[in-house]
């Protein structure tokens, strides 16, 4: 179980820690902006570079599709993971794809010579503004909230919806206040080139200070690649402050130019991370999956070779039965019958009957119990037990776990590994058919006193169920609906619990799911020597 | 016959002789009851334990068969089947194995044997295939002994008169082999006479089988 669960954990992007290589290209990244900064700012500050009001859409429109695709995948994250801070980071790329429209609506001289199509000449700054401050606030909730388990109960899609709609709403809300209220707000541009004298208050100190605390709070919380890589894309914003004003405070100057393709990539960082790492994650998937499917083919031989040796056992005693039985038809038949060697043929009959039966014995032997290694257990005790085994599981699958164990249970003599694989097999089974079901998720473990002195357990979850017609077949051998299972869970199961002189039956969950219902007899009845 | 040797006349005896059925299987109950069956029907049988055991046995040329058991401790079935044909033992094998896949019978036919029987079979199955094998069995012996036979009739002819066989197979008549052995014609008739006589052949057609069977032929013998 516990290498499954670590396998596992490889496959959930956001929880996966950075390689060292990562850390270090990283590290080159944030190195190489101040290299670039530092070129910028020197040799290349007296450069005068030329007017061209077609950069401002072309790259706006490449933050745009980015930032979109980088919102849509993390959003799909959200939809499997349904952890709240991955709808913040989400929402963040989101709001930023959306507040491009009125920055490049507002932007002078796109449209129309020397001015916006809309809004004043303060409205693209303030809109700059609220496009760098309101991003680290959106990185600010992921860092703060990432670390508390707060899980997502409700349907995904309807979070979803409504991150996007409170999203666009507050970019709607900003657009509106800079661009109808333009007039009553401060004024950062001396025109609609020049970057007035309030600049550094108004724009460079607020955002400065938004993406310091943002990358304060996600350094003391670092973890996973995704954070590593939202620090070095607020490094990146934290460099557009000074490389905008220093030397020049102008738009179309070599900083400003800069500053717009730097945008770009801090914009596309994320989502190359992610590209990547979804990548790689499917080819490890694929591994694993290739590495099962073998396994299973293994297992699944050894089982044939197991069945074919017992098989060819039976078969040597029952050859010499029915050849003896023949010869002795043969002797008996004969003129003057030959009683003496017919005797013999009899006899060996016996013989060859006896073996069959030891062989047929040998073989219930192998897979009957050892009743040495039965102990007294308090099956409340294994149910708590077995929970911890398969916490990460539930954790991972955001699956509330409700437990009502009956305190005054009776205890039981059993295999106490027998039925710790028993639990374990149905409630990993509970998670596997939750962990595709949209809505609730509720595996609920009950205990009690069932009549006729046993002790009764019931695994309940809200899953996909169980086909009614397919009901009667899932205790058969090679019966799954499992893509990566063999079968062979349930059969052995049930053979457990009958070997404790128990049972184990199948019923549907109201509204949706399965319970899977596990008696075995008390101890204090004597049913079990 | 009149010219048979006298060694020929007890190989000729042989093929009449009682059959053996050599039953190799580890599995006590199994050879028992096959013995027991074969006894039933009057047959012959020996039974073995393991490939090493028969392998040991001096076989008789008698007309026989072999009933082997594909899974053997030691040497298996099959490597017991390849060692006999190594050792240039022909007797007929017969398999028989409770597994019975079809990857293993195939094995086994490509080998050489003449049936695959899987545990349990019906008696009636197991005696047919192996009357059937024994007869196969008595076929070649006669066979062989047949060639042994005319062999030794070869062998004592005189040179002149081998010379004389190769040459008119060959299709000579006796005035051209007369010329290709730098013989008068009539001395070329005497040889003949004598050489078909030895070889107890009726005809001409009777005299090339002959020479076929015993790969005489023209260039070899001139």
């Amino acid at each position: 179980m516990a290498a499954v669960a670590e396998e596992e954990e490889l496959f959930v992007l956001t929880d996966l820690p950075p390689s060292p290589l990562q850390k270090r290209i990283a590290l080159a990244v944030v190195l190489g902006i101040f290299v670039v900064y530092f070129i910028v700012t020197g040799p290349l500050s007296t450069v005068h570079l030329s007017r061209v009001d077609v950069f401002v859409p072309i790259f706006l429109t490449a933050v745009f599709v980015s930032d979109s695709i980088t919102a849509v995948v993390l959003f799909a994250q959200f939809s499997i993971l349904r952890s709240s801070a991955i709808l913040f980071i989400a929402s963040g790329y989101l709001f930023t794809a959306l507040l491009l429209i009125p920055y490049l609506l507002t932007f002078p001289g796109v449209f129309l010579p020397g001015e916006g199509l809309i809004g004043g000449p303060q409205s693209t700054a303030w809109l700059y503004v609220a496009w760098h401050c309101v991003f680290p606030a959106f990185v600010l909730g992921y860092a703060i909230s990432k670390d508390r388990e707060s899980k997502q109960h409700g349907s995904v899609w309807r979070a979803i919806a409504l991150c996007i709609a409170l999203t666009a709403g507050l970019v709607l809300a900003v657009a509106i206040a800079c661009i109808l209220d333009e007039a009553f707000l401060p004024p950062i541009m001396a025109d609609t080139i020049h970057f007035g004298p309030m600049w550094p208050y108004f724009v460079g100190a607020p955002v400065a200070l938004m993406c310091i605390s943002a990358l304060i709070a996600l350094w003391m919380r670092r973890r996973s690649i995704l954070d590593l890589w939202l620090m070095v894309v607020l490094c990146l914003y934290l460099v557009e402050v000074p490389l905008s004003y220093y030397p020049v405070p102008e738009r179309f100057s070599v900083g400003w130019y800069s500053v717009r393709v730097i945008a770009i990539l801090s914009s596309s960082l994320v989502l190359f991370v992610l590209l990547y790492e979804i990548t790689t994650l499917y080819s490890r998937l694929l591994g694993a999956v290739r590495g099962q499917r073998r396994e299973r083919e293994a297992r699944l031989i050894t089982g044939d070779v197991v069945a074919a040796s017992i098989a060819h056992e039976v078969k040597q005693p029952l050859s010499g039965m029915i050849t003896n039985a023949d010869a002795g038809l043969r002797f008996l038949n004969r003129s003057t019958p030959e009683l003496d060697e017919a005797r013999e043929a009899f006899q060996q009959i016996v013989i060859a009957g006896h073996r069959a039966a030891a062989v047929v014995t040998g073989v219930r032997a192998i897979f009957r119990n050892e009743n040495r290694r039965r102990t007294l257990l308090d099956f409340n005790e294994l149910i708590r037990e077995t929970l911890t085994f398969v916490r990460e599981d539930l954790n991972r699958n955001r699956i509330v776990v409700l437990a009502e164990l009956n305190g005054s249970l009776s205890k039981v003599t059993g295999d106490r590994v027998q039925l710790q694989q028993v639990l374990v097999n149905l409630m990993t089974n509970a998670i596997d058919s939750m962990a595709a079901v949209d809505g609730s998720r509720i595996l609920s473990v009950k205990s009690g006193m069932v009549d006729g002195g046993y002790v009764g357990a019931s695994i309940a979850d809200t899953g996909e169920g169980i086909n009614p017609r397919e009901i009667d077949q899932i205790f058969s051998s090679m019966f799954t609906t499992k893509a990566d299972g063999m079968g062979m869970g349930l059969l052995i199961c049930r053979s457990i619990i009958e070997s404790h002189d128990g049972r184990l039956w199948v019923a549907p969950n109201a509204p949706r799911g399965a319970i899977f219902h596990v008696s075995v007899p008390s101890t204090s009845d004597g049913v079990l020597s | 016959m009149t010219h048979a040797a006298p060694n020929m006349s007890q190989m000729t005896g042989a093929i009449v002789q009682e059959p053996i059925v050599y039953v190799v299987d580890d599995d006590v109950i199994v050879c028992k009851s096959l013995g027991l069956l074969f006894q039933s029907v009057d047959l012959r049988a020996e039974l073995f334990a393991s490939a090493r055991e028969l392998l040991q046995r001096k076989l008789p040329s008698v007309p026989s068969c072999i009933i082997l058991d594909v899974r053997l401790p030691g040497l298996s079935g099959f490597e017991l089947q390849s060692e006999l044909t190594k050792a240039n033992v022909r007797i007929p094998i017969i398999f028989m194995t409770a597994h019975g896949d079809i990857p293993m019978s195939v094995r086994a036919m490509k080998g050489g044997a003449i049936d695959f029987i899987t545990k349990p079979f019906r008696d009636q199955d197991m005696l047919e295939a192996v009357t059937s094998a024994i007869n196969r069995d008595r076929e070649r012996l006669s066979m062989e002994s047949a060639r042994l036979d005319l062999q030794n009739r070869f062998n004592e002819l005189t040179l002149r008169e081998q010379q004389v066989m190769a040459l008119v197979t060959a299709g000579l008549m006796n005035k051209q082999a007369a010329a290709e052995m730098g013989l008068k014609e009539i001395t070329v008739k005497i040889h003949r006479g004598h050489m078909m006589r030895k070889m107890d052949a009726k005809s001409l057609p009777d005299l090339v089988k002959m020479a076929e069977i015993l790969g005489v032929s023209r260039v070899g013998h001139v």
